[in-house]
């Protein structure tokens, strides 16, 4: 099954030209043919699909139209509460226990019409870069990133065209790298975490993983709708006159030579569209991993303490070792941690200011997907676990806040998907948007994997 | 602190924590709290050495 954007869809739809019903049964066939390989669902239900068309169509017929998603399937990470469908975290913590309110979220894409296609596969308790047993679309060896797998699988084969994902260190621009899809994570804040499972509240965000940067700008429209903010009314505009500070040294490098190409082809591309790229470097980025890594272990391990007291054989070794630090590690780290946020924060918003930028450019991360069970990458003498890897690059705008998007950039000599990051001012999704879609349809990179 | 105080200490604030499984792997989880030291000395190098030219400033919009 292969969408056409949420536009297209949604004029069909509301031309009458395909019902949500004929776009529900084809999905629900394309799910029963490839998901027992693919794994982006974690919880499918054809029948409560079905009904939730049905009621579409004939709400459609009594000229009850609620917008541009009216109709439009999309998946939900299963951290998210959506009413009934159980939340399970890909935990055994959780029981199969069907949810009988939704988040904030998904009431809103409720109530613009969105049909909820599944619960979509999250590392356990949203901690961590692979999603077993989700698997990567384009080669699937090959690990779909997280810990929002599932969500990236689903739109990058092509089941939806959109799906939710959140994101503590990089968990919706890591998918959207890996698979080749677009992953907006919003400004801290921005788009409300309300009845979604917490990994660490402090750094947790929602956001979008689309096909395109159009389709995220559509869900955008419904996920901060209290802004009153159009996502799309910029998406046109172009980038000529904008200044990008291309951020080097260390967290970002080193990063695998397939990679390195890629982004410096990008760069000439954003040149090329009228855009000014100067080099930047930010010595406080350094030390992104000590402020993330010295806040989430405390607050999902706080979050988790009950767990950990009574049913701790139901977690699983790597992810209970990370909550246990957060119990035996001492609070001054905590808050130290937290001082170094402010320090990094004020670090980026200085190097907009004295250059002028617009956004920041990166490599969404410095490798693309890892084999399944393959623990490091090597990069020349060093060799790195792949949670850091991949994390790196993406945590710097969880510790600042800033919304920050992955859009595919090309693919490394495996034919596996690459991706670049463009980060923009606290609440400037719509530049942030703007620049994607600018670079995104002058270039040939966002496909589908069949 | 040598690895079997970690490993002490570890089991000291479990205990205290009520969180009292006995098939927690010690070892790995103080070879854990071992790296962990690393990130609080890149924490004190990013508050006391890096960000020193820090000028009173506010906008809201940032973290």
């Amino acid at each position: 099954m292969i969408l056409d954007s949420i536009k297209e869809t949604s004029r069909k739809i509301h031309d009458r030209e395909i019902s949500a019903t004929e776009i529900v049964v084809e999905l629900i066939n394309d799910v029963n043919n490839r998901d027992h390989i693919l794994n982006a669902f974690t919880s499918f239900n054809s029948e409560l699909l079905l009904d939730n068309a049905k009621l579409t169509d004939r709400q459609l017929s009594e000229g009850d139209y609620s917008g541009p998603l009216h109709g439009i399937p999309v998946g939900i990470k299963d951290i998210i509460n959506v009413a009934g469908y159980p939340t399970q975290c890909g935990s055994g913590l959780y029981p199969n226990q069907v949810q009988s309110s939704d988040a904030v979220v998904t009431n809103n894409l409720r109530t613009d019409g969105a049909i909820f296609a599944g619960k979509t596969t999250s590392h356990e308790l949203a901690c961590g870069v692979t999603s077993a047993p989700a698997s990567n679309p384009w080669n699937t060896n090959y690990v779909p990133g997280g810990s929002s797998g599932g969500s990236g699988v689903a739109v990058a084969c092509g089941y939806v065209r959109a799906a939710l994902g959140s994101d503590t260190g990089g968990s919706i621009r890591i998918p959207a790298s890996l698979c080749g899809v677009v992953g907006l994570k919003p400004t801290y804040g921005l788009v409300s975490t309300s009845g979604v499972e917490p990994l660490s509240i402090s750094l947790d965000h929602l956001g979008p993983i689309t096909a395109s940067v159009e389709d995220c700008a559509l869900i955008m429209n419904s996920l901060a709708k209290h802004t009153g903010v159009d996502y799309t009314s910029e998406l046109n505009q172009g980038i000529a006159g904008m200044r990008f500070g291309v951020l080097a040294g260390k967290p970002f490098s080193p990063m695998q030579p397939d990679v390195q190409q890629a982004f410096e082809n990008a760069l000439d591309h954003l040149r090329n569209l009228g855009a000014t790229c100067i080099n930047i470097e930010i010595p406080e980025l350094e030390h992104t991993l000590a402020v993330e890594f010295g806040i989430i272990p405390l607050e999902a391990g706080a979050y988790h303490l009950n767990s950990l007291q009574n049913k701790p054989g139901l977690i699983s070794p790597s992810i209970r070792t990370l909550l246990i630090a957060g119990r035996v590690i001492p609070e001054s780290i905590y808050h130290r941690a937290n001082t170094g946020r402010k320090l990094i924060s004020r670090a980026l918003r200085r190097a907009f200011e004295e250059n002028n930028l617009n956004a920041v450019v990166t490599p969404s991360l410095p490798a693309t997907a890892a084999k399944k069970n393959q623990d490091e990458f090597t990069f020349g003498d060093l060799s790195e676990h792949i949670s850091v890897s991949y994390v790196r690059t993406t945590a710097p705008f969880n510790v600042s806040g800033q919304p920050a998007i992955s859009v595919p950039c090309g693919f490394d000599s495996m034919g596996l998907p690459i991706g670049l990051q463009i980060a923009t001012r606290p609440f400037d999704e719509s530049s942030a948007l703007r620049i994607a879609n600018a670079y995104a349809t002058s270039t040939d990179w966002q496909l589908i994997a069949h | 602190m040598t690895h079997e105080e970690i490993v002490e200490i570890v089991k000291s604030k479990l205990e205290t924590d009520s969180i009292l499984e006995p098939g927690f792997e010690f070892d790995i989880i103080a070879q854990d709290f071992a790296g962990r030291i690393g990130l609080d000395l890149s924490l004190n190098s990013l508050i006391n050495d890096v960000a020193v030219n820090e000028q009173p400033d506010f906008d809201p919009s940032w973290i």
